[in-house]
């Protein structure tokens, strides 16, 4: 079931067309990427989905239904940088913005305990954010966003400013949010994270969704046709199909395959010659290649 | 629709981030205390001063070389002066040296021809010498007194010497009369009072509208505002702002006023039962006006102030709001002079400078603007105030989302048409 959906969405600025015929779903209990360069229509696409503006076209749907204000407070976004209060006590914009989404202001306050220690800020309630660090003042702005417990939320650049093990507590906190059914929106440049995280992505580009898909079959779709063979013992034998190969760090080989040659088909004339192959599988390119290749495409 | 819950949570949040500021407890109580102290400190010593100036006995010598004034020699007891009538200069001169007398009065034997009379006085007296003042007075009453003695009547040589009594009345409407007491002083204090409580009237919604603008360019600086749409309207945000900042404002408006009307009841007590009315009537609507005006201005302060990109440019682009509601004290001479008038009458009626010119007329003459004309300005601001909420929930939508160059005044105007 899809918690938002949508269905030819276009929107104009005067002469610039910033989204154009835009048709998406993000489903419930996924981690969906939505990605794209610097312009390309993303945030004007959050802020339809958020009810900031209205789309000039097409059809927005929010949990199953046409957009209400009030299903809202069960959205909640995180903006990228900033979004605080920076003359405000912690504690204060914790509740205040959880009291907003609907939640009684004792709820607030109790949650805002739990979560500021769930994200290791236990003690920094009084402080003002003003005198945190970056990193920290992005924690605080995470778990503002996560909270009231949203059935869906928009991240727009949540690792900004953390260190590698922050990054990781926040990727747990998004891998929580998909165990208990929870969407979550991810928006980011760091497309490592969209390997590690989404389960499926859209790319858009110019107002044009470019790419849209599993995030494994995107990666697929655009894979050329590498293969990684690791052999028991040997050398790898030459044969039909592919062009010369390269020898990994780890042993073993990358080859990559001529136009028109299937991966089995491959691996049927490498056991013919004789190879004793111990692993094989497909290459698949990682989503940032799979951006440079549409987007810098598009670009150059 | 707008959601009353919304609107109560914004509303608590920015009346409490607003009175927990320092520089609004300094504003709101701070700084009139401080004034206050600074007025009445000088107040009070300078009355101690003078009072025991005044209350002091002066000793003071005459020469009169000619018996011009027909006195004894000796003591000439008159009331706060003490003139010690002596025989020639050379006496006086000693009693000045001995300390007995602080100065002499020399009335020459060619007074009557020449006019002339010599002061003689210590050194190292004050510019401001209340016993050279009185002794020089209480000289003329004595030469008038003298000179017209036996010339004309009694009767008449009291009025010669105070021709002028003045008594003051006042005539209302209905033809009654009421005794005005020391007029000059009650003047300035009616003076005094209209233009401290417009002049409170304007500085509070000044600041309040200034809260307005303040917040909003940081919520847009910070991006919070992009979290405040994505769980409330533009509407219910704006409504939200106007009343909790405007609690603010209403509570500085109430302190200052409170704290003016204790200050000028005591300065009245201080300074000798002054007559100093203090405009009730002008009071009373006071509140009502600065609700009003502060949601008009407030509106479109917050309407425009969101257009900017910071808190510089919003301020920039309110000013007009701020300088169209100082008309009235830019213009204050002309009110002053005619509450009645023709301007006042027209600014009554002006949404931007009604609050101010009714506080204004209704503290300088309450008797003088009838309920029908209150009862008008407050209706037309009140719709003034419903066009301008409506207008500036518009160009709220539109400016809290502007961010980068200026798209220009009709592009923004399109946009909030069409959201």
């Amino acid at each position: 079931m899809s918690e938002l959906a949508f269905e030819d969405v276009h929107k104009s600025y005067g002469d610039f067309h910033a989204l154009r015929g835009i048709s998406l779903e993000v489903r419930r209990g996924e981690v969906f990427g939505l990605l794209g360069p610097n312009g390309a229509g993303k945030t004007t696409l959050i802020r339809i989905a958020l009810d900031i503006i209205r789309a000039d076209r097409g059809v927005v749907t929010l949990f199953g239904r046409a957009l209400d204000r009030d299903d809202l407070d069960r959205v909640t976004y995180l903006p990228e940088e900033r979004g605080l209060y920076q003359r405000q006590r912690v504690i204060d914009v914790l509740t205040y913005f959880a009291q907003l989404k609907g939640l009684s202001r004792v709820e607030a306050m109790r949650r805002a305990g739990l979560w500021l220690e769930k994200v290791g800020l236990a003690g920094h309630e009084r402080d003002r954010v003003d005198r945190l660090s970056k990193g920290m003042g992005q924690k605080v702005q995470i778990a503002s966003t996560l909270l009231p417990e949203p059935d869906l939320c928009v991240l727009d650049e949540p690792f900004s400013g953390l260190d590698p093990v922050n990054v990781q507590l926040v990727k747990d906190l998004i891998v929580e949010r998909r165990d208990r059914g929870q969407a979550t929106i991810l928006s980011t440049h760091m497309m490592n994270q969209v390997d590690a995280l989404c389960d499926r992505v859209a790319m858009v580009d110019r107002g044009d969704l470019v790419v849209y898909g599993e995030t494994e079959e995107v990666r697929r779709a655009h894979s050329r046709g590498e293969v990684r063979v690791r052999l028991a013992q040997g050398e790898l034998p030459e044969v039909v199909g592919a062009r010369p190969a390269e020898r990994t760090r780890d042993g073993a080989w990358l080859v990559p395959l001529d136009d028109g040659v299937a991966a089995d088909v491959y691996l049927q004339r490498l056991m013919a010659a004789g190879a004793a192959v111990n692993h094989f599988e497909r290459v698949l390119v990682p989503i940032e290649q799979v951006f440079l290749d549409v987007v810098g495409r598009d670009a150059a | 629709m707008i959601r009353p819950s919304k609107v109560r949570i914004i509303a608590r949040f920015e009346l409490v981030s607003a009175v927990r500021r320092p520089s609004y407890l300094v504003m709101t109580f701070g700084l009139p205390l401080f004034l206050g102290l600074i007025t009445a400190l000088p107040t009070v010593l300078q009355r101690q001063i003078v009072a025991d100036e005044v209350t002091r006995t002066v000793h003071w010598g005459l020469v009169d070389t000619d018996d011009i004034l027909s006195l004894d020699y000796g003591r000439l007891d008159l009331s706060t002066l003490e003139f010690l009538v002596l025989e020639d200069e050379e006496a006086a001169r000693e009693r000045i040296g001995a300390g007995d007398i602080e100065g002499y009065f020399v009335v020459p034997a060619d007074y009557l021809d020449e006019g002339r009379v010599f002061s003689y006085q210590r050194t190292g007296r004050p510019p401001f010498d209340v016993g050279a003042a009185t002794s020089a007075r209480s000289l003329e009453h004595l030469l008038v007194q003298r000179l017209l003695l036996g010339e004309v009547a009694w009767s008449l040589a009291q009025r010669i010497q105070k021709p002028l009594d003045l008594e003051h009345f006042e005539i209302d409407d209905s033809g009654a009369l009421r005794e005005v007491e020391d007029r000059g002083l009650e003047i300035i204090a009616r003076l005094l009072v209209p233009i401290v409580l417009a002049a409170l009237l304007l500085m509070a919604l000044m600041t309040t509208s200034g809260y307005l603008v303040q917040a909003i360019a940081v919520e847009k600086e910070n991006k919070v505002v992009e979290v405040l749409l994505s769980s409330a309207d533009p509407d219910e945000i704006l409504t939200g702002k106007l009343f909790g900042l405007g609690a603010a404002g209403f509570l500085q408006f109430a302190a200052w006023s409170s704290l003016f009307i204790m200050g000028l009841t005591w300065m009245a007590g201080l300074l000798g039962e002054l007559s100093v009315g203090i405009p009730w009537r002008a009071l009373a609507v006071a509140p009502v006006f600065f609700i009003v005006g502060y949601f008009f201005v407030g509106s479109l302060m917050l309407a425009t102030g969101s257009l900017g990109n910071s808190a510089t440019e919003s301020q920039k682009f309110t000013m007009v709001w701020g300088l169209l509601c100082l008309m009235p004290m830019l213009m204050l001479t002309v009110l002053m002079a005619e509450p009645h008038g023709v301007l006042a009458q027209v600014f009554t009626y002006i949404p931007f400078t009604a609050p101010l010119t009714i506080i204004l007329r209704m503290a300088l003459d309450p008797a003088g603007v009838p309920w029908w004309e209150v009862t008008g300005a407050l209706a037309m601001l009140g719709l003034s105030t419903w066009l301008s909420i409506r207008l500036g929930a518009r160009l709220f939508r539109v400016g809290l989302l502007i961010t980068g160059s200026w798209p220009g005044f009709r592009s923004v105007w399109r946009q909030s048409r069409l959201r």
